[in-house]
């Protein structure tokens, strides 16, 4: 019995020692080229010497400071993701284009990390913000407001980037960048007007712009409040009457629902699709794409990311909230040694909001066509292709016209948007724009 | 004997389970040996997070192992802890003077649903497996209801309300910990140390009484304890019931010592009861090991976060690393039962 187990036990370290060995040489064989033999130490300490060197070369080609944090040594940026994480083809996704261009043209250092859980965030951000090592801690997406409330009084020396939420109190270290969505809306009502407006000369029939909305709650109104304006600011100048049909599914998750109020919607009338509602507008896309199949002339317009991809015959154009540029624009705040904390809002005129344009659709779909999510058989110059076509046929230049004089107007400073603070205000703002009465939803002065 | 050698085969297998790690990061692209190493160490940067973990795991692990000894599955830790989390939640909402009435509530629940489970497979001999995790998916679509519906914040909607302060299991604060502040400058939770009481009192009840006596007797031979006069169907429902409040007594540590309070996604708590599947089979169905194997969990959760930073290794992959990890370990516990058949030598029972 003794001797038997002694040949189990040696049985079973014979294989371990093999297994490790195998793997031992194998990973020396990745690391440096199979060079040395010698020995894994020499392996292993022959990167971390050529790290430090390597980056005093880059100091050196740089030259100046701009690259450089308050200890002479690069600046060094931690992206924390939400839950959620890379892939989404969207919020996270974007935030990572703005941190890699950062990365490249700005000679920072930038490193990820996706918590887990909503459980950990607070340990996450504590950890980091103690350790000291990161010149800018950057926080995507709203999730991270109750941690970094809670920890950044804790790390007066650590600076914070929350992007697109904003903190209840002004903290010295938490720079917050949100965005005036109302200007990107109102953008693209304009186009869902012109669309809808073709759609009807097209087919004979009464057609109405419309929304898939999310949540009742302050961000969305912004989306609504602007929306508005543009479909009414198009009437006006065109001399039109294009109705708008909003409607709130209640949920930013639940496609099956965005399916079925859109469904509704298309019996009302209603030919063109605003998505604000995250997850529950997919299932208007799909909506409108089956509706499409039957026959029926109808487009959804995309939010927050480029997302003509998904279907390419009836996504015409998305609105854009740039969070690359967001997440840039913080890494070059403090880069620039301009970081201040507060409330930092980004509109058309700081690239922070646009509609999008044939490099952010390819962007889009090649990620998309990594993660094999493409339609069946289309390539990202397919995607391309057929939605510049689509818009070719269905956007009139009058809409192009408009879009660019209301864009010039917003950005000079003509037209600055209000932003409701109750419900009351914003049901009245809705209500008077409805009426025609534009100037409601502009601030005076 | 049997215990050295045990402890040298579990030390084997994490060294092939670390070698296994180490091939897929180096199939990912990354460096494996930094990576197994801040893996492994990542415990001095994210101290909570190993412990908070490995105190969760040691319970759902032993609430799968308790009932797997006298042959049943109970696949229902996931749901159990749900019920336990939520359940604490709201007691400690109503009754918001200390924690001990959430605990209680939090094991209760469990409890009734680990009764249900093994009600029905003692005296209808519907099996486990399927109705424990029917009952994970029924708690996961009610806790989802209480949480987006009942608990909300309206402060941040994607959160429910917080334990209130007198609610909560204290910490102890970094400066009571003398020397140790400096590696722990947030101070330590106290819900490790009540795990492991838990773990060893579970230990103490096996062997050390006549219940756990009767209950081995069952798990060792079921017929033979039915001829000696042993209740058996007695014995495998209470321990699916103890098992039950187990995992409900994880989800009400976690939330009245941790987080405080539960997100609509339930992020937060997903997981647990299946990590504590892992932790029993890596700590071979023992209290004492399971202790040991939730510490090595909680660790690689917590290097599955550093890991992203320090090796500049993707989330998912550092989910597909410790997920190897785990597998390669739980898979070699097998060993125990099939290397000695291979080897010719004579099964010990």
């Amino acid at each position: 019995m003794g001797l038997q187990q002694n040949r189990l036990l040696l049985a079973v370290a014979l294989v371990v020692v093999i297994v490790v060995a195998l793997a031992a040489v194998y990973m020396m064989g990745r690391g440096e080229g199979g060079e040395e033999v010698g020995g894994a130490e020499e392996a292993r300490e022959a990167p971390q010497e050529a790290t430090p060197t390597a980056t005093i070369e880059e100091r050196e080609e740089k030259e100046g400071a701009e690259a450089e944090g308050p200890g002479g040594e690069k600046v060094k940026v931690l992206v924390l993701f939400d839950v959620g994480g890379r892939g989404d083809l969207s919020f996270n996704d974007m935030a990572a284009l703005g941190a890699d261009r950062a990365a490249e043209e700005l000679g920072v250092e930038v490193v990820y990390q996706t918590p887990k859980s909503l459980d950990v965030m607070v340990s996450v951000l504590d950890a980091a913000s103690r350790s000291g090592d990161y010149d800018l801690i950057v926080l995507v997406g709203f999730l991270w407001l109750e941690p970094v409330e809670k920890v950044a009084p804790k790390y007066p020396q650590q600076k914070y980037a929350l992007i697109d939420a904003a903190t209840s109190k002004v903290y010295d270290n938490v720079a917050c960048y949100v965005f005036r969505e109302q200007e990107v809306a109102s953008l693209v009502g304009i186009i869902a007007a012109d669309i809808a407006k073709n759609i009807a000369e097209k087919t004979g029939e009464e057609a109405k712009a419309g929304a898939v909305a999310g949540m009742n709650i302050p961000p969305l109104w912004k989306f609504h409040i602007g929306y508005l304006y543009g479909v009414q600011y198009y009437n006006r100048v065109m001399g039109t009457n294009i109705d708008m049909v909003w409607v709130y599914t209640g949920r930013f998750d639940d496609p099956t629902l965005g399916k079925t109020y859109t469904e509704q919607m298309l019996q009302e009338g209603v030919r063109v699709f605003y998505g604000v509602a995250g997850l529950t507008h997919v299932g208007m896309f799909n909506a409108v794409k089956e509706a499409a199949s039957r026959g029926v002339l109808a487009f959804s317009i995309g939010q927050d990311a480029s997302q003509e991809w998904y279907d390419p015959y009836t996504i015409i154009i998305s609105g854009l909230k740039r969070v690359d540029v967001a997440v840039y624009t913080a890494i070059k705040d403090v880069v620039e040694g301009k970081f201040s904390g507060g409330i930092i809002s980004l509109g058309l005129k700081e690239g922070g909001l646009g509609l999008s344009d044939e490099e952010m659709i390819r962007y889009f779909a090649e990620i998309a066509a990594e993660q094999g999510r493409l339609p069946q058989g289309m390539t990202p110059d397919d995607v391309v292709r057929v939605v510049l076509e689509k818009r070719k046929e269905w956007i009139s230049d009058d809409a192009w016209r408009l879009v660019k004089e209301l864009e010039e107007r917003i950005i000079k400073g003509e037209i600055t948007f209000v932003t409701p603070m109750s419900q009351d205000e914003y049901q009245k703002i809705v209500e008077e724009l409805e009426r025609g009465n534009l100037e409601v939803a502009v601030k005076k002065g | 004997m049997a215990a050295s050698r045990e402890l040298l085969l579990t030390l084997a297998s994490i060294l092939v389970g670390l070698a296994a790690g180490a091939l897929v990061l180096a199939a990912g692209g990354a460096d494996p040996l930094k990576g197994i190493y801040v893996l492994l160490t990542s415990f001095t940067y994210y101290p909570e997070i190993l412990l908070v973990g490995a105190s969760i795991t040691m319970l759902t692990g032993l609430a799968f192992a308790i009932p797997l000894r006298v042959g049943f599955f109970n696949i229902g830790g996931e749901g159990q802890l749900y019920a336990g989390a939520i359940v604490s939640l709201m007691v400690s909402l109503v009754a918001p003077y200390t924690p001990f009435p959430g605990l209680l509530a939090g094991f209760t629940a469990g409890a009734i649903l680990g009764f249900i489970a093994g009600f029905l497979r003692v005296r209808l001999g519907v099996n486990e497996v399927l109705s424990t995790i029917m009952l994970n998916w029924a708690i996961y679509w009610t806790s989802t209801y209480l949480v987006i519906d009942v608990l909300a914040d309206p402060i941040y909607p994607h959160l429910t309300r917080q334990v209130p302060e007198a609610a909560r299991i204290p910490w102890i604060p970094s400066s009571l910990l003398g020397p140790l502040s400096e590696v722990l400058p947030g101070g330590v939770p106290i819900i490790p140390f009540i795990s492991i009481a838990v773990a060893l009192a579970a230990w103490a009840a096996m062997y050390l009484t006549v219940p756990g006596l009767r209950y081995r007797f069952v798990g060792a031979n079921e017929y033979a304890a039915l001829s000696r006069g042993v209740n058996v169907d007695y014995v495998k429902l209470a321990s699916m019931t103890v098992a039950g409040g187990l995992s409900g007594l994880a989800g009400a540590l976690l939330i009245l010592g941790y987080s405080y309070r539960v997100d609509t996604g339930l992020s937060g708590l997903a997981g647990y009861g299946f990590e504590g599947i892992g932790a029993a089979l890596i700590g071979r169905n023992h209290p004492l090991g399971i202790i040991a194997a939730s510490v090595f969990l909680g660790e690689l959760a917590a290097g599955s976060e550093r890991i992203q930073v320090e090796a500049n290794v993707p989330a998912e992959l550092a989910e597909v690393v410790s997920g190897a990890i785990i597998f390669v370990l739980a898979a070699l516990s097998g060993l125990k039962y099939v290397a000695p058949r291979l080897l010719g030598v004579k099964s010990e029972g």
